[in-house]
């Protein structure tokens, strides 16, 4: 998160130092100046050591020196409890919420928990009997009883600060015993009062809304390319002149000054893994204040272009090419990677895999499905029956306009190779079934060779519907009274798998991908193939540098293997049925 | 050791006199700063010491020291031109076919300003009283100046001290040569090369950048001990940005200084980076100097975009204010044989006499009241050789010229004529005869009048035999444009090439393309005249040409839109 102070002076950014999450302050008027505040110090004593950082909901200026930040709500139930006839029953109490409301000075100092969800504790309306049980809070009532008394902590939302006086937050609790209600907290003492109004919460995503104008200026679009409608005539001219500034990159407005003399902004694109920078109006300038990965420089990251073009039926077909600086050989092979879902995320403009890739000498096509920015209806059918055969020919028709483009840059059409994860590492492997004569080999990373245990685990691999793991897929799109589940199987059509796969599978993750990893390669060794495994550690989920090194050691040797070796027979395959 | 030496010359501010003066001083003087006067030089009836001679490398040195300096300093000042195109190839220069010419003199013969100059000063003084504010005259000891076609120097050494190795080549002065090149080079190339000179050290162990100054020193120091420090860096479209965009922008200072240290950054990156993207560089300043360029120039040219430009300079930033680079040579040409000889009277009269004609100019843009005596002496040096007999064309046209920088243009016609009957090589002489009968033509006529191409060949001719010597001048098109459009015959195919090839050379001069948009228009190539129209207009910066520009436009659109037969 990242936040500008109404003067536009300074910028507050979370980071993480040595694992643990901190707000670093930034003066931009003395831009040497910045201070780093630990988020962890709101942590309290029942946090586990092993849970991953905190994390921010809210970071906002207050004022031009006051910093409020909040972590995201933590929620530790409650012991289960013995009713009167001995059965073990939830806690009727709590849960325990831990909700800080945090605020600092620009300078570090003055820091502190404002309020905590506990602060709003509350108990049933009858649970209060006497005059000196209103006078108590919740917590004395509840030790100076002899009988259970009953306490919810509420949810704590941030509306945002009083425009008159921004040093008041307004705050809302629900959740609780009682009605929602709202609240000022005062940023520098934290003390709480009741606020009459009826404050409107602020719109979350997809919509931008400005804080000091107290309205929707925007909308975030989701498509190949993150893109912003502004319904603001000026942050749509300011979104303009700094697209000119930045050609062929998106430019992401973050925030801005009271005055809106500097905007708060964010450009991806290119090989460039994203950088901050402050628009400084009145000067035209544009002041770069960070980078998303210090430590990888422009000129040492592989070129990656986004590219976008009409597939043959007229869809939208897009992704990104990143291009070997040195090529393993000439035309360098190309590795196609599909998204991990479907539609799917559009894919990030910069990928530290596909640089990786690239480092090896591949040139790496990373795709988006074609329905990334929704389905068209056109195309609904054919994703009901076949959506595997629409992810492969889209692949082949990217490939096509691909070369068609650069024709001076030609890549290896002879060997293309498949990648992907989850879904992605399933169409990679049906991509070798499909169309065996354009890809040569592919890689599963914990991909499912069987769709239909795949999207209903309990029916293979046993487990309820509460335990049924999430799929960025869905499911109706292909799980339907009319789905041919043989048709979609890479198991079941062991038989048209002829070209090398890698199947990397970290054991236990998924119980479905288990199951039919293992199956496909018995039978693909009963065919007489040598399927390639890894089992993966977790470690290369969590993005531990050495785990990460020993698989893609092992798939570059499985790529050239497959692809470089001078013994590998490489021209027109023959179809298998 | 040889820092030392280096100090001890730059104290005595050998050629261009930088930095103690300024190249063109007087032009870039600050308010308050003392004018300075270019030196008179002895006269050889007062000084018996006698002047050398040496023609090498397109420069005419006239000395008066001793021949071991005289050889030394020459030898020297070849060696650091060589150098110099280590960092900036040749074609980036001005090409000039008349010679520079380099004056020497030393101690022994230390100058004196004229009784005539010492009194105008005096009476000077005396009216400006206090309220000169310090606005005081010195006699220069070394200075550069330049014509339209040529320059010239004089230096003073002081022979006991004098380490040719020492020597340096100023930044004005690569500046000169830089801005004279054609087709013209963009204002941001001209500045990050010039910048980058600064930080240049040609003498202690050649060559070598010291870091990069980044807006201040103090932000310097600043990014070189914290390589994550914010910095603002001009987007590349806004760097390359041509003229007119420029005129328009933004003018607060710190984006001022911004845009000057990021082209600084740019060409040194370049440069230091050598290899393929010092070959990008040049290559792509190339294409800007042919015209406005595009980001698919740019990424032609390096194999990425403008974006990504920003971000590899805002990545290499935080070294450049740390680093000093040592720029390799390479093996140098041998340097031409040089003899030094003692000097004709001919030698003498064109070599001091161009001298002392530059002087006229600068002194006249300065100091106008003390001009006289700079006249005179440039007269009597030039007459000396004339009058005795001497008629070399060079000669000739240097006293014409002498005749026109006085305000003499009537005295400067016999000069010229004989001399460009001779064929001198002087382009500029061509101009001003052309433009002295031009002006003669139309004494009295009126503004649309239309001469016959008879009347108008003695003005064309000559611009004519300019356009076949270096360096090509705007003002010779424009001329040459004007008395096309006045012409009742059309220019011939090869006339017009020409014509078409000084909108090229001086895409960035709006008022050449006009004229030569005009003498097209005239002659019926309104679609030719109107293309040319709008790729000058960009580079319009002044209101009265931009409106001159739309208003032809204008005229030439009505006329393109009328059926054929009505044209």
């Amino acid at each position: 998160m990242i936040a500008l102070s109404p003067d536009g002076q300074r910028v507050a950014y979370t980071a993480e130092d040595g694992g643990k999450l901190a707000i670093v302050i930034m003066n931009l008027e003395r831009p040497g100046a910045q201070g780093t505040v630990p988020v962890d110090f709101a942590r309290d004593v029942a946090h586990a050591p092993d849970e991953p950082p905190v994390r921010l909901r809210f970071l906002r200026w207050a004022t031009n020196t006051r910093l409020v930040f909040a972590p995201t709500e933590r929620v530790v139930p409650l012991p289960p409890v013995t009713d009167n006839n001995g059965r073990v029953i939830p806690n009727p109490d709590g849960p325990t919420r831990i909700s800080p409301i945090l605020a600092v000075d620009a300078d570090g100092r003055q820091r502190g928990t404002l309020v905590d969800a506990k602060d709003f504790m509350d108990t049933p309306a009858d649970a209060r009997r006497t005059l000196a049980d209103l006078l108590r809070t919740t917590t004395e009532l509840v030790a100076t009883r002899n009988e259970p008394v009953r306490w919810r902590m509420p949810h704590l939302d941030i509306l945002g600060f009083l425009p008159s006086d921004r040093e008041q937050l307004i705050l809302q609790t629900r959740g609780g015993y009682g009605m929602p209600a709202q609240h000022l907290v005062d940023i520098r003492t934290g003390s709480v009062r009741e606020f009459g109004g009826d404050w409107p919460a602020p719109p979350g995503e997809p919509q931008v809304f400005d804080w000091h104008r107290l309205k929707v200026v925007g909308e975030r679009k989701v498509s190949a390319r993150p893109t912003t409608i502004w319904r603001d005539d000026e942050l749509g001219r300011v979104q303009r002149e700094l697209e000119a500034k930045f050609p062929r990159r998106v430019v992401q407005l973050l925030d801005w000054s009271e005055t809106r003399a500097r905007v708060l902004f964010c450009v991806t694109g290119g090989s460039d893994p994203g950088r901050v920078f402050v628009f400084q109006r009145p000067e035209d300038l544009v002041l770069e204040i960070l980078r998303h990965a210090p430590w990888l420089t422009a000129a040492k990251l592989d070129d990656t272009r986004f590219f976008e073009f009409a597939a043959p039926d007229a869809a939208r077909l897009s992704g990104y090419l990143t291009w070997p600086k040195n090529p393993s050989r000439t035309p360098p092979p190309l590795l196609v990677v599909f998204p991990s879902g479907f539609p799917g995320r559009p894919q990030p403009a910069f990928d530290p895999e596909a640089q990786i890739f690239a480092d090896l000498g591949f040139v790496v096509a990373r795709l988006n499905h074609r329905s990334v920015a929704g389905i068209r209806a056109g195309d609904l059918n054919a994703l009901r029956i076949g959506v595997d055969r629409v992810a492969v020919d889209d692949a082949r028709s990217a490939i096509d306009w691909l070369a068609g483009q650069n024709p001076a840059r030609p890549f290896d059409r002879r060997r293309v190779a498949t990648l992907g994860r989850g879904f992605g590492g399933y169409v990679a492997i049906r991509a070798l079934q499909l169309q065996p004569t354009l890809f040569r080999c592919g890689i599963a990373i914990d991909a499912p060779m069987e769709l239909r245990g795949w999207l209903r685990p309990q029916e293979t691999v046993g487990g309820n519907s509460a335990t049924r793991p999430e799929r960025d897929i869905p499911a109706a799109l292909m799980d339907h009274a009319e789905t041919d589940w043989k048709k979609l199987s890479v198991l079941e059509q062991a038989e048209a798998l002829a070209n090398p796969v890698l199947l990397l599978v970290e054991p236990a993750r998924d119980a479905a991908v288990d199951v039919s990893t293992e199956k496909l390669r018995a039978r693909l060794q009963a065919l007489g193939h040598r399927p390639g495994h890894l089992a993966l550690e977790p470690g290369f989920a969590a993005g531990r540098p050495e785990s990460r090194a020993t698989v893609y050691r092992k798939i570059d040797e499985f790529l050239n293997e497959h692809l470089h070796d001078h013994g590998v027979r490489i021209g027109p395959a023959e179809k298998v049925k | 050791m040889k820092r030392a030496a280096a100090t001890t010359w730059l104290v005595l501010g050998l050629h261009a006199g930088w930095p103690i003066l300024p190249s063109r001083a007087a032009e870039t003087r600050a308010a308050g700063a003392p004018v300075e006067l270019p030196p008179m030089l002895v006269e050889e009836s007062v000084s018996s010491v006698p002047w050398l001679y040496v023609n090498a490398g397109g420069t005419e040195f006239l000395s008066r020291c001793s021949a071991a300096t005289t050889r030394s300093l020459v030898e020297g000042w070849l060696a650091k031109l060589q150098l110099v195109r280590v960092l900036v190839p040749e074609e980036f220069f001005v090409r000039m076919d008349v010679p520079a010419v380099f004056v020497l003199y030393a101690q022994d013969l230390r100058l004196k300003v004229s009784a005539e100059i010492q009194r105008e000063l005096q009476a000077r003084e005396m009216r400006l009283g206090d309220a000169s504010g310090g606005d005081g005259v010195n006699i220069a000891p070394s200075m550069r100046l330049s014509d339209r076609d040529m320059h010239a120097s004089i230096a003073y050494i002081d022979e006991a001290l004098f380490d040719a190795s020492t020597m340096s080549v100023s930044p004005n002065h690569v500046r000169y040569l830089l801005r004279g090149r054609v087709p013209e080079l963009p204002a941001w190339l001209i500045d990050g090369i010039t910048r980058t000179w600064l930080r240049a050290d040609f003498v202690l162990e050649p060559i070598m950048l010291g870091p990069l100054v980044w807006i201040n020193p103090a932000e310097s120091d600043a990014l070189a001990s914290d390589a994550s420090r914010p910095r603002a860096l001009l987007p590349a479209n806004e760097l390359f940005a041509n003229d007119a965009a420029r005129a328009l922008e933004n003018r607060h200072p710190r984006r001022r200084a911004t845009r000057a240290s990021t082209e600084e950054l740019f060409v040194r990156w370049a440069i230091v980076s050598g290899g393929e993207i010092r070959e990008a560089f040049w290559k792509f300043a190339a294409r800007a100097a042919a015209g406005p360029v595009t980001e698919d120039d740019f990424e032609a040219s390096f194999g990425f975009d403008y974006s990504e430009l920003r971000d590899r300079l805002s990545d290499y930033l935080p070294k450049a204010v740390k680093e000093t680079v040592r720029i390799e040579p390479g093996k140098q040409p041998p340097l031409p044989s040089i003899e030094v000889e003692r000097a004709t009277p001919n030698q003498i009269a064109r070599v001091r006499g161009e001298w002392e004609r530059l002087a006229i100019g600068h002194v006249q843009r300065r100091l106008p009241q003390v001009r006289e005596p700079y006249i005179a002496q440039a007269r009597r040096t030039l007459h000396r050789a004339f009058d005795a007999g001497d008629r070399d064309p060079r000669l000739l046209a240097t006293l014409g010229l002498c005749e026109i920088d006085a305000g003499n243009p009537a005295g400067a016609l016999p000069f010229l004529e004989p001399a460009i009957a001779l064929g001198v090589v002087r382009p500029r002489a061509y101009y001003e005869l052309a433009r002295l009968r031009f002006a003669e033509l139309r004494r009295g006529a009126s503004e649309t009048k239309v001469f016959s191409f008879a009347e108008l060949a003695p003005i064309i001719q000559p611009l004519r035999q300019a356009l076949m010597q270096a360096p090509p001048l705007p003002e010779i098109f424009g001329l040459l444009g004007e008395a096309w459009a006045r012409c009742e015959l059309p220019p011939n195919a090869a006339e017009l090439v020409e014509l078409e090839n000084g909108a090229r050379l001086f895409a960035r001069r709006p008022a050449v393309g006009y004229a030569i948009a005009r003498a097209l228009a005239r002659h019926g190539k309104s679609a030719e005249a109107a293309a040319l129209l709008a790729a000058t207009a960009g580079y319009a910066t002044d209101e009265s040409m931009r409106a001159e520009i739309a208003r032809l436009r204008a005229e030439l659109s009505a006329a393109l839109a009328r059926p054929d037969a009505e044209r």
